[in-house]
């Protein structure tokens, strides 16, 4: 199973343009909706006036090589490794949703663009790694939709408690678990489930592509974003109002450890 | 005025859901961040604010102590033990301020009550409490006082 | 969010409310009832619950019997005359005389009480009150009373 490419296998009946011309749309559609989004709701407009105000009680000049090395540690320390969540758990199902997200949509692509035709002889790994993406979507998926979830463990609703801020994940766990289970009947010739699963897995992705507008998923832009402005207002100084980390006096020092909030 | 929350900070975590007395902290349905659900209840204890770890939620003062213009923000750090504010006037003055949250080590200077040893029946009689009277740092004991002193100058 | 959910217990016990008050008495009563079910329940976080929820800047009510500053009659005077003569004077003897004790041991088990750097003894603020550092949590010294 791992080792075949469902997407030249449907090939046969799908023509490779169609495929090519849905994953451009499916591409254009969540930059324009993030587009969309940001005018709407003005995202712009607020980061811009919050970096004004931050200026204004800034205690020191953070210069253009400054900034570009702030964002250069954004993008390894916010971005790759997720160091914004403050609880291991959830930083972990995070990376394994985010990357596996990435391995999927990368192998998905390619083997699309290039091995999409019956006869074409695709490289083993990218059906690797199109499985491998998938399985970790679906591992960290799960992991978070039954227990992380914070609905869940902070507010004590049951799991199957759905509403619209679960767009994003529901559909992204959707794409995930359908493509394994297509590929699945795939390599094991059960036509009419086959079929029956693929137009679920296209569903579930058009959902989660073209759902931008009303999902999470436009956050995944914003947060590096926020994460930039965020350290921005930590090397000028005006640290949004905030007080400085203390320096530790003699007879301070002395940490406490709260229970963690495991409640439900 | 109560406390709201910057959804660019927030990360949906919980912890003001979990600490807030008033059970007014909860998770918005449509992005699931932290929203304030009531704020007429609030009674802006702070509790949310000190407990957020990325510092996301905030309080607005009301009008006739904190007129717009104002800042105070806390800064709590636990592994540290400080907490410290930082509070802006509108006409420019700041003040900083710097606590300790305890001066022991976490839970290790209260004495574990299965090692004490059980207080007798001359002792639960008497009118002292747990620790007395050597607690009390007088080298006469509980005080005492009879009857007729109580109510003095009270007539009826 | 209907999270109803009926729980059954029995205890000799009950206090009910984890603030500063039903923590130390559950405390109190774990002293002298090793044996005894005590159940402290708590509708808030017992990190955070109670009157004192925000924490305090000071202990409204300190005799100093130590540095024979106060004694607790001085205290029932106090309390006679604010209330026009409306008090049960044996109650607030009682809860003055033990008051000090009390503010000993916490400062013992770690609670920040500022002191006057001059004499040495506590920072007052006015006849009766004295000044602490717990602008954070007094919960979170009485939890660790309440999870033994």
């Amino acid at each position: 199973m791992i080792s075949i490419n469902p997407f030249s296998e449907i090939g046969a009946f799908i023509p490779s343009v169609m495929m090519q011309i849905y994953v451009v749309a499916m591409f254009l559609l969540v930059i324009g909706a993030t587009i969309f989004d940001v005018i709407h709701k003005k995202s712009a407009k607020y980061f811009f006036n919050n970096s004004v105000k931050a200026k204004k009680s800034a205690t020191r000049n953070v210069n253009s090589g400054e900034k570009a090395s702030l964002a250069f540690k954004t993008a390894t320390n916010e971005v790759l490794t997720s160091s914004e969540f403050c609880s291991t758990r959830r930083r972990l199902a995070h990376l394994l949703t985010m990357y596996g997200f990435v391995l999927f949509v990368i192998a998905t692509a390619v083997m699309i663009f290039s091995y999409s035709t019956p006869g074409s002889v695709t490289p083993s790994i990218w059906p690797l790694l199109w499985h491998l993406g998938a399985a970790m979507l679906c591992l960290g998926g799960y992991w978070f939709w039954f227990f992380i979830r914070v609905d869940v463990a902070a507010e004590g609703n049951k799991w199957y408690r759905v509403m619209r801020a679960d767009l994003f994940v529901l559909s992204l766990i959707a794409m995930a678990t359908f493509a394994l289970i297509w590929s699945y009947l795939l390599s094991n010739q059960v036509a009419v489930w086959q079929t029956l699963f693929f137009v679920l897995f296209i569903i579930s992705s058009t959902v989660l592509f073209g759902g931008v507008l009303w999902s999470k998923f436009a956050h995944m832009f914003y947060k590096p974003a926020a994460a930039y402005q965020k350290r921005v207002t930590k090397a000028d100084g005006s640290r949004e109002n905030l007080p400085e980390p203390a320096d530790l006096p003699e007879k301070f020092g002395l940490g406490i450890k709260r229970e963690a909030p495991r409640h439900y | 005025m109560p406390t709201f929350v910057y959804m660019t900070r927030c990360d949906g975590c919980g912890h003001c859901v979990d600490i807030c007395p008033s059970d007014i902290m909860h998770i918005d349905k449509t992005i699931r961040r932290a929203v304030n659900i009531e704020p007429n209840m609030c009674w802006e204890c702070y509790s949310c604010v000190k407990a957020c770890p990325q510092n996301a939620i905030d309080a607005r003062g009301y009008a006739d102590f904190a007129p717009l213009g104002h800042s105070v923000r806390v800064l709590r750090e636990e592994e540290k033990g400080t907490i410290s504010w930082k509070i802006k006037f509108r006409d420019g003055r700041e003040k900083n301020f710097l606590s300790p949250i305890t001066t022991q080590p976490w839970g290790e200077k209260i004495p574990k009550l299965a090692e004490l040893e059980v207080p007798d029946q001359e002792a639960l009689d008497s009118q002292l409490l747990c620790f007395e009277p050597d607690a009390l740092n007088v080298e006469t004991g509980l005080p005492v006082i009879s009857k007729d002193k109580l109510k003095e100058g009270v007539y009826y | 969010m209907a999270k109803r959910k009926t729980v059954w217990e029995d205890c000799d016990i009950l206090v009910v409310g984890g603030g500063m008050a039903g923590t130390g008495a559950a405390y109190e009563a774990r002293y002298w009832g090793r044996d005894m079910r005590i159940i402290c329940a708590e509708k808030a976080n017992i990190d955070r619950s109670g009157a004192v929820a925000q924490g305090l800047y000071a202990i409204n009510c300190y005799m100093g019997m130590q540095w024979d500053e106060n004694q607790p009659e001085d205290h029932v005077r106090y309390a006679r005359n604010d209330l026009m003569g409306l008090v049960r004077e044996d109650l607030a003897f009682d809860m003055a005389r033990h008051v000090d004790s009390a503010v000993h041991k916490f400062e013992e088990w770690g609670l920040p009480i500022m002191r006057n750097e001059e004499t040495g003894r506590y920072q007052r603020e006015g006849k009766w009150q004295i000044m602490i550092h717990v602008r954070v949590i007094n919960q979170l010294l009485l939890r660790q009373l309440v999870i033994q």
